[in-house]
């Protein structure tokens, strides 16, 4: 196999408007083009051959196909055609058209542009001289990861199947769940550059027909050059007023995707990123996980409530104590205060900021714990326990019973990592409104942050749905989780909750 | 441009809103002095506030002998608050009021309801408690050292006096309505500090012209009956002896309910009284239908001499009769009113008993 | 492009206004003055309630049009109507800070700087009033249960204290029930905001408007009959006897719990100036087409008004006190809808399905 010519420069001068230019009869001036579109890229391959006197190049890019497969289904079937019984380009073509599968994935493009990113997609073409059409086989074989447990979503008794970075894969792992004809995929590329292939994925009986298209259109006219994760997409896909919490949710379980396209939501697999989008999303799903579901209802109503109060305790509690204690330390009984006082008392610095500087030193930890190789990551727990945990309060710099609500506040937020992003921003800004003035500013601080949340929707489904509006039927599985012998009875769905109306944006 | 300015102009507010941290009021709580015990009194037009105060730089909260974790301190003014703010120079710390274990009054504050208008701003919770004391000072200054008390142990004695009846408990908000609003009287406990103990002594009557009056241990069984005070865990023991033997019965349940009656220009005041009976001791084997009958002779004996104490010989509506002729005979209220001292001395009371024994 | 027009529906709408007399009820209730006893507060307010359906019939004719037919921008009336409308929810919404700000400052903040206390909250209300009708409606459904669950706490904790003897109801005096009327229906404010959500409110504009004022009868006259049950006389002495009731709830894991209701009622009265300060920005839009940031200009306005009402005083609270009363509710809220009606006819006709359709109404 030869590499392509390394005298041709690459500029733009040399790039003619290839994508809507169709393919040459010349195998001489497609392969000229092909060239001058691509470049001198090492990686691109030009295998040219001939099947009796007609001359045929198979061109592909190294390290996309898979040997063995194109040896065995490409290659082999190909040097077996009798070259006499087809002399004419047409009739090879046909030949091979008719009679030779060769791959499951199979296309004939007949535009450089559609050529190309078939190439770019890892499959093989097949350019024929004389035939102004080329085919296009699927021979895919660039290495991947395995399907694996997700790495953010953990659970106990559900799969541990999680979603990879191939999205075909990712449609089979949601086809294998839901063998509906109804389900439906639509895939196609996005964005300028790197023409990402994404798929949209839902029902068609429970979504209409017009938010998919223009979910469809959202995507299609996304001003991105390439999407490297799905925190690119998600802010077209959210609501254009900016907002602290999200209506898109994501989720990196394919169990979890199914549950939400079931219930009337479009789904959104993106080439590249495990993590698949799901709109429209409700607030109270970051408090659901499908554990809840392979529990006894009476388990899963109490973990829920835990989640509820988790939340709160995430936010507010060191904003609360150091409102309570600098403002209003009658809400604390005798005992509980007198504790506390001989404890700040030899505190150097202002409650305040003691709060501020647990909660940063905090995120650091954190942040240097994502971030930090496994082999040394055990390191910075051991030096954030030993630092803070001992050094700091033994050394008097830091109060015991501060430190104790900033670690309960911590541990809390770990029980909604998907909210993690807006509690750490909102515990800070809690902090600093509690100590300005006291639980006055923590509550106005709680009113902005309800109107917020309740002013929000994505597509039509405001994101408080069904606590407000308020839809009966459905609170039965935000106070409870009520069982399914019951949850049968009706079937979910984001349409049928008060105030959803996806016609609207 | 214009994103850029509104981004300006919100970070401009929030460094506004931050340079004004402390505006409003907030008091570190190591800069605060926490009162446990208030005493007030006043004399020559001259309030004396003394107060027991925690010192959070002992390092400890419960009462500890070793660490002397309380400081007493005290202040005077023209004015309730111009005492406490005297008070507060000698602290050095801000004085907090809100953990107020008991309020205790001295001679000297004959209009509780207008001077004990801390509790009505909320710096004193409504429900604190209120004592007497001829020397409220000396209570206070009563410290944890050998055998003395801190205000968590006065207010645990203060509990077990009250459930077993000895005492009765009233809060300020009570004495405030029951002295200003009504113009009726109110019961304090007296307590007393001697020989480094505090001890409570029978109750004293506070009305709007101060305090007076004074009524033992054994008749404030009756005036808590009386009262409908009788709380759940309270137990008030009943010594009784029928026919030269002894027993003992605990009364863990009352409750009474009041009547007010008008019969030609004169006031009866009729009480029922549901009991619940628990013999605690029967050594000499009585029976307990003369036992249940000598308890409730007993109570209502107690209950007449709370009565006789309070209203017949001191003119005190500690009972609240005039509530009750409010609401039972609103035709008699106003002349009631224009001659209550009469009506009550003249008064009469009937008390009815009844029980159920628990085994 | 046209906005769509956002509804709320008719529960958001009785729940919005509900947590705004809630609000009132907070601040507002000193129990006892100048002699008003328990018999008289409980009927005034019932009397009041009544008064108030009769006043509110012609929005409730009017339906979804109310807002339109009120304030018709063809018409100089509809001008002229929009002003006082704006006039007076501009000083209501001062008068409900200004007595949440002595409120808070008799309570929690004795040393707060007020007037940098109010300017908090309207910052934080500017943006609750800019999210919209449909914000505040969602919000004040959450807000609802959190009243409730802190409703329930206080009363449980609080009604082992209640003492029937404490229940005295006074003979009525016939003058004294007008005066009281008039008290009641100037802290009722919020009908007069009954008349723009009406415009906003997506079907059964009629079970919106019955049920709230059902609901605040009976949310007024239970909290009254606990006051007086608990507190008994403490009531007459205590500014606050709502917040008093919390106080009563006695020692337990929290020493005392008024700071924690501090927070509902916060919560509400952000609530509460939002609304209003949502409506007078609209209000705007009808005086003033032209101009732009009308909340701001709104919240600064009421700021402008408190500052005048606590330094310079005099003749100015004279107007205040004329704007905020009881009169100024009957007008808003009654006469000038009812004007409105029979102006544009729509009285003593039959509805044409269009016009059922624009209330929300069934065509069968």
């Amino acid at each position: 196999m030869k590499n392509n010519d390394k005298e041709f420069e690459m500029n733009p001068s040399n790039l003619f408007d290839y994508k809507d230019t169709p393919l040459s009869p010349s195998l001489a001036e497609n392969v000229s083009n092909i060239e001058t579109v691509l470049g001198k890229s090492s990686d691109l391959l030009l295998n040219p051959f001939f099947i009796g006197n007609i001359a045929c190049n198979l061109i592909c890019f190294e390290g996309m196909i898979s040997t063995q497969t194109i040896t065995n289904l490409i290659l082999a079937p190909l040097t077996n055609i009798d070259p006499e019984k087809y002399t004419a380009a047409d009739k090879l073509f046909s030949h091979i058209h008719d009679n030779m599968l060769m791959a499951i994935d199979r296309g004939m493009p007949e535009k450089y542009g559609e050529l190309i990113h078939r190439l770019m997609s890892g499959f093989a073409v097949l350019l024929i001289d004389g035939c102004p059409k080329a085919f296009a086989f699927g021979v895919q074989g660039f290495e991947t990861r395995g399907i694996s447990e997700p790495s953010t979503e953990g659970n106990i008794r559900g799969s541990h199947e999680g979603f990879v970075e191939t999205v075909r894969t990712n449609m089979s792992l949601v086809r294998r769940r839901i063998k509906s004809p109804l389900l439906r995929f639509e895939l196609f590329p996005v964005t300028e550059v790197s023409k990402v292939d994404v798929i949209i994925a839902y029902m068609t009986d429970r979504v209409p027909m017009k938010l998919v298209k223009k979910i469809r259109k959202k995507l299609e006219e996304l001003p991105l050059e390439s999407i490297l994760g799905s925190g690119y997409v998600e802010p077209f896909m959210e609501n254009p007023k900016p907002a602290l919490f999200s209506g898109v949710s994501v989720t990196e379980r394919p169990d979890v995707f199914c549950a939400k396209v079931l219930e009337g939501r479009i789904g959104i697999l993106i080439e590249g990123t495990p993590f698949a989008i799901v709109c429209p999303a409700l607030f109270i799903e970051n408090f659901q996980t499908l554990d809840d579901y392979n529990f006894r209802p009476f388990y899963a109503f109490l973990i829920r409530w835990i989640r509820y109060l988790s939340f709160f305790l995430a936010v507010f509690l060191p904003a609360v104590y150091v409102a309570v204690v600098t403002f209003h330390p009658e809400l604390f009984n005798h005992a509980l205060l007198m504790t506390l006082a001989s404890a700040e008392q030899t505190a150097p610095l202002p409650i305040a900021v003691e709060a501020f500087i647990v909660l940063l030193f905090y995120e650091i930890i954190r942040e240097a714990g994502v971030r930090l190789p496994k082999s040394v990551g055990g390191a910075v727990s051991i030096v954030g326990g030993l630092i803070i945990g001992d050094a700091a309060v033994s050394a008097g710099i830091i109060s015991n019973p501060l430190l104790l609500a900033c670690a309960i506040s911590v541990t809390a937020s770990f029980v909604i990592p998907s909210l993690n992003q807006q509690i750490t921003v909102l515990r800070f800004i809690a902090v600093a409104a509690g100590s300005i003035s006291g639980l006055y500013g923590i509550s106005l601080l709680a009113a902005a942050v309800l109107v917020n949340i309740c002013a929000l929707e994505n597509h039509g489904a405001p994101v408080m749905s069904p606590l407000s509006p308020f839809t009966p039927k459905a609170m039965r599985d935000v106070l409870t989780r009520i069982g399914f012998p019951r949850m049968a009875k009706g079937r979910a769905s984001v349409e049928k909750l008060h105030g959803v109306d996806m016609d609207r944006q | 441009m214009m994103k850029i300015k509104r981004r300006l102009y919100l970070a401009a507010a929030a460094l506004t809103a931050l340079l004004f941290t402390g505006c409003f009021g907030g008091t570190e709580v190591g800069e605060r002095a926490f009162v446990q015990l208030m005493g007030l009194e006043k004399e020559d037009g001259i309030y004396t506030v003394s107060l027991q105060l925690y010192k959070s730089e002992s390092g400890t909260a419960e009462p500890d002998v070793s660490k002397a974790n309380s400081v007493s301190v005290s202040g005077s003014g023209a004015t309730v608050q111009a005492a406490i703010a005297d008070a507060e120079t000698e602290a050095g710390k801000k004085i907090f009021l809100g953990h107020i274990k008991m309020l205790i009054i001295g001679s000297g504050i004959e209009n509780p309801s207008d001077e004990l208008a801390l509790f009505l701003d909320g710096s004193v919770s409504p429900a604190c408690p209120v004592a007497y004391s001829d020397d409220p000072a000396a209570v206070t200054e009563t410290l944890l050292t050998d055998g003395s008390f801190s205000a968590e142990q006065l207010m645990t004695i203060m509990s077990l006096t009250a459930a077993q009846g000895k005492t009765v408990y009233t809060s300020a908000a009570k004495l405030a309505a029951d002295t200003g609003v009504l113009d009726c009287a109110a019961a304090l406990p007296i307590v007393r500090a001697e020989n480094k103990t505090v001890r409570f002594d029978g109750l004293t009557f506070a009305r709007k012209n101060g305090t007076a009056g004074y009524l033992s241990e054994e008749d404030a069984a009756g005036v808590k009956l009386l009262l409908d005070a009788f709380e759940s865990g309270d137990k008030i023991t009943v010594p009784v002896t029928v026919d030269g033997k002894r027993a003992a019965a605990f009364i863990t349940g009352a409750k009474t309910s009041l009547k007010a009656e008008e019969s030609e220009d004169v006031l009866t005041v009729s009480a029922h009284i549901k009991l619940k009976l628990y013999i605690a001791e029967n050594p000499d084997g009585i029976s307990e239908p003369l036992i249940e009958q000598a308890v409730r002779e007993s109570v209502r004996d107690s209950c007449i001499g709370a009565f006789s104490s309070a209203v017949w010989y001191n003119s005190c509506d500690l009972f609240g009769i005039k509530k009750l002729v409010r609401r039972d005979c609103p035709g008699f209220y106003e002349r009631y009113c224009e001659n209550a001292e009469s009506y009550l001395e003249d008064s009469s009371l009937s008390v009815s008993v009844s029980d159920r024994l628990i085994n | 492009m046209e906005e769509t027009k956002r509804y709320i529906g008719w529960g958001q709408f009785l729940l919005l206004l509900f947590m705004c007399r809630v609000f009132t009820l907070m601040t507002f209730v000193p129990f006892a003055r100048d002699g008003e006893g328990l018999s008289l507060r409980l009927t005034a307010a019932a009397v009041s309630t009544a008064v108030q359906a009769a006043l509110l019939i012609p929005v409730v004719l009017l339906g979804r049009s109310a807002t339109s037919v009120i304030l018709d921008k063809n018409n100089i009336c509809g001008t002229v109507a929009a002003a006082l409308y704006l006039l007076f929810f501009l000083f209501y919404t001062a008068n409900s800070l200004m007595h949440f700000q002595r409120f808070l400052s008799a309570r929690f903040f004795p040393y707060a700087d007020s007037l940098l206390w109010i300017a908090v909250i309207l910052a934080v209300c500017v943006y609750c009033a800019c999210l919209g009708t449909e914000a505040l409606g969602r919000s004040a459904v959450l807000l609802f249960w959190i009243f409730i669950i802190a409703l329930a706490a206080m009363v449980f904790s609080s009604a082992g204290d209640a003492d029937s003897a404490n229940l005295y109801f006074e003979p009525l005096d016939a003058r004294g029930l007008f005066s009281a009327v008039l008290d009641d229906l100037s802290r009722n404010g919020e009908i007069c905001a009954a008349a723009f959500l009406a415009g906003r409110v997506r079907d059964k504009l009629r079970c919106g408007v019955y049920g709230f004022l059902t609901a605040k009868l009976v949310l007024a006259e239970t909290v009254m009959l606990l006051i007086a049950a608990v507190l008994g006389d403490f009531a007459v002495l205590s500014d606050y006897p709502f917040l008093a009731l919390g106080t009563f709830g006695g020692e337990r894991f929290i020493q005392r719990s008024d700071s924690l209701y501090l927070i509902v009622w916060t919560i509400t009265a952000a609530l509460n100036a939002a609304l209003f300060l949502h409506i007078a920005a609209e209000l705007f839009g009808e005086v003033f087409p032209k101009m732009r940031f009308r909340t701001a200009v709104s919240a600064l306005l009421v700021f402008g008004i408190l500052f005048a009402v606590t330094t310079a005083r005099g003749s100015l609270e004279e107007l205040y006190s004329l704007i905020c009363s009881g009169w100024a509710v009957i007008i808003l809220a009654g006469i000038i809808p009812l004007i409105a009606l029979i102006i544009s006819g729509k009285i003593g006709r039959r509805k044409s399905p269009s016009e059922k359709i624009e209330r929300g109404e069934s065509l069968q």
